[in-house]
């Protein structure tokens, strides 16, 4: 079965980067706004400012992990379906040469390329210069959907039955939506020992922060993770911020 | 530990983002759990399919998919595939190139082993064997030149920590061979028997046990020690994990190892539990058998000799590695390592069995809480 009606021309520009474009290697949109929050953050954390606990579900949102050693980041940089350019590898090598003690950047079983032993203060240099080459470590970690993995031979193998590319872009794009299409909304809390269904009973509200911004589509920024939220299921909820949600992550992570 | 996991739907269509909505569903199933939220290690789905099953699940998916949120999504994916035609950056046929000089022997196993012809006619793609899946920045710099010159430019990391360039003209896989020698990444092989795979383990993972890094050089050391050629032996691969999390896929290896320790008195001993029979290809999953015992890391690479040899004499004539797995059972494979799964008091003469791989320190367990659920 070949995939129907999936047009062939307009290849964009990497000028307004949130504007969803088929350039290779730009699958997920880079949001620059996000290094400066992170220097923010990671400014009022080494201050002192911040608890640990609250830093730490900001930075995980990042792709910036904890490691063993203390003090020190491994940043997980997201390659959907493993896709990478000749200019990403560039970059690649430029900051782990400025940044990486142990001079390596790592593949991972799950497609992505993670970089260790990163102290604190140089990850947000890491990740901005990261991004010039349109390299995202957003929801690297953390309750997220990850990295979407997809065969390396897509498209050029020959027992395939269609290529799965176009569709594993499309799904990074939706569950990684920079502007998510759809109303943010409250949800009831149940606490509870079995496993919950879902009901209509369930009655919705629209949240709060939406009210707000008077938008039912505008980008929400978590008010205790203060990230820029992207996926889907937890654009909002009211009182219930973004990183405490946990939507997806069903396998252990790398 | 991992799961295999069950299937949902057989079908499910992409044009119409139907495959979207599912997911959407399962997303907002899992989210309401908050009993899976009390205890870290079991906020993952596989956890509410264990205790309700797939039919369960399935059901509640139904029912989701009748909610409002429906209504106001817009699951139309036109303007969010990916598209891009790989074919128009692949590079032009080569004005001239090379060919082998007293070295075709061992381009052709290279060829053999790690090039794949392209459904597109003249096209092959080159898996380089990326040795622990670390890159120098000089080798991210060299395969950066490769992709410019050789092949279509956008290339692919996998699952085993190996890198794909596609869309490379047959006619300059020699070429692409030099290049990558020279970077040290033209090793024949990729997803063979040497071409373990590991995740970081204890070199940075809070949560790892062992240095399946540092077990990982050792394995491959020993296994090109071994010069094994025969191609099904070859075939093997062997999967390490630092701890039961699984992120070196150790559950899916021919040959599967998790982090694990072996209490001597106040001593511990960095130990591995070994799997064997694991399926992740031609689309086929099995996890392998995991053996009754425990092999102190030190001795996994004489463990792995031992069972190569032993699968290399007694196998029946062409026999893959699992069908010898199911023959012989695994009582016959714990027996051949009996011995080696001993474990030796405490002294100056056993201190090696006390340091993990690639340590100078007596070993440790030492788990931080992991940042996976938080």
């Amino acid at each position: 079965m070949e995939p129907v009606s999936i047009p062939t021309t307009g290849r964009g520009t990497l000028e307004d980067p949130e504007v969803l474009q088929n350039v290779p290697g730009h699958v997920i949109p880079i949001l620059q706004r996000e290094y400066d929050d992170f220097k923010t953050e990671a400014g009022k954390f080494l201050a002192g400012d911040t608890p640990e606990d609250e830093f730490i579900k900001f930075r995980l949102k990042q792709g910036v992990y904890g490691q063993r050693q203390p003090d020190v980041q491994m940043i997980r940089v997201k390659l959907p379906f493993g896709g990478v350019t000749p200019e990403q590898m560039e970059k690649f090598a430029d900051v782990v040469e400025k940044y990486v003690p142990l001079n390596k950047g790592h593949i991972t079983t799950r497609q992505n390329i993670q970089m260790h032993h990163i102290p604190l203060p140089e990850a947000e240099k890491a990740i901005r210069e990261l991004g010039e080459a349109g390299l995202s470590s957003r929801e690297g970690c953390g309750n997220t959907v990850r990295n979407v993995t997809g065969d390396p031979w897509a498209g050029v193998a020959h027992d395939e039955l269609f290529d799965l590319t176009p569709y594993a872009g499309a799904y990074v794009r939706y569950f990684g939506a920079t502007r998510p299409p759809r109303r943010c909304r409250a949800r009831s809390r149940r606490p509870s020992t079995r496993a919950p269904r879902a009901g209509r009973s369930q009655k919705s509200t629209t949240s709060p922060s939406a009210r707000e911004s008077g938008k039912s589509t505008a980008e929400a920024r978590c008010a205790a993770c203060r990230s820029w939220s992207a996926a889907a299921p937890r654009s909002c909820r009211g009182s219930r911020p973004c990183c405490m949600s946990s939507p997806s992550s069903t396998t252990a992570s790398t | 530990m991992p799961r295999v996991a069950p299937v949902l739907y057989e079908f499910a269509e992409l044009d119409n983002g139907e495959y979207l909505k599912i997911a959407e569903a399962v997303f907002r199933i899992f989210d309401r759990q908050e009993w899976l939220r009390v205890n870290r290690a079991r906020a993952r789905i596989k956890v509410f399919v264990d205790k309700y099953g797939i039919d369960e699940l399935r059901s509640q998916v139904e029912e989701e998919l009748r909610g409002e949120w429906v209504g106001e999504r817009d699951f139309s994916i036109e303007h969010r595939l990916f598209v891009d035609d790989e074919r128009e950056s692949a590079p032009a046929p080569p004005q001239s190139y090379g060919s082998p000089n007293g070295d075709a022997p061992e381009f052709e196993r290279f060829r053999r082993a790690n090039v794949r012809a392209q459904k597109q006619e003249g096209f092959v793609t080159v898996e380089a064997k990326v040795i622990r899946g670390d890159l120098t920045p000089e080798q991210f710099r060299g395969l950066a030149a490769i992709m410019r010159q050789y092949a279509g430019g956008y290339a692919r990391t996998t699952v085993q920590q190996n890198f794909v360039l596609r869309w490379v003209r047959e006619e300059t896989v020699y070429d692409v061979w030099r290049a990558l020698s020279a970077l040290g990444l033209g090793d024949a092989g990729s997803r063979e028997i040497n071409d373990v795979v590991s995740c970081p383990g204890t070199d940075s993972c809070k949560l790892g046990i062992t240095s399946s890094m540092g077990l990982n050089q050792a394995v491959q050391e020993r296994i090109e020690a071994m010069h094994i050629t025969d191609e099904i032996t070859r075939a093997l691969n062997v999967k390490i994990s630092g701890c039961p999390n699984g992120c070196g896929q150790h559950h899916v290896g021919s040959i599967g190892f998790t982090g694990a320790s072996i209490k001597v008195g106040e001593h511990t001993i960095p130990a591995y539990i070994p799997h064997v029979g694991g399926v992740f290809e031609g689309g086929d999953v099995k996890f392998g058998t995991r053996l009754k015992l425990r092999l102190p890391a030190k001795r996994v690479p004489d463990a792995i000799e031992r069972w190569v040899g032993h699968y290399e004499s007694a196998r029946q004539d062409g026999e893959e590695w699992n069908d010898f797995v199911e023959r012989v059972g695994t009582g016959e494979l714990e027996g051949l390592v009996k011995d080696l799964s001993l474990p030796v008091d405490f002294g100056l003469e056993t201190m090696n069995e006390f340091i993990d791989w690639n340590r100078s320190a007596p070993f440790q367990v030492i788990r931080g809480e992991g940042e996976c659920a938080v």
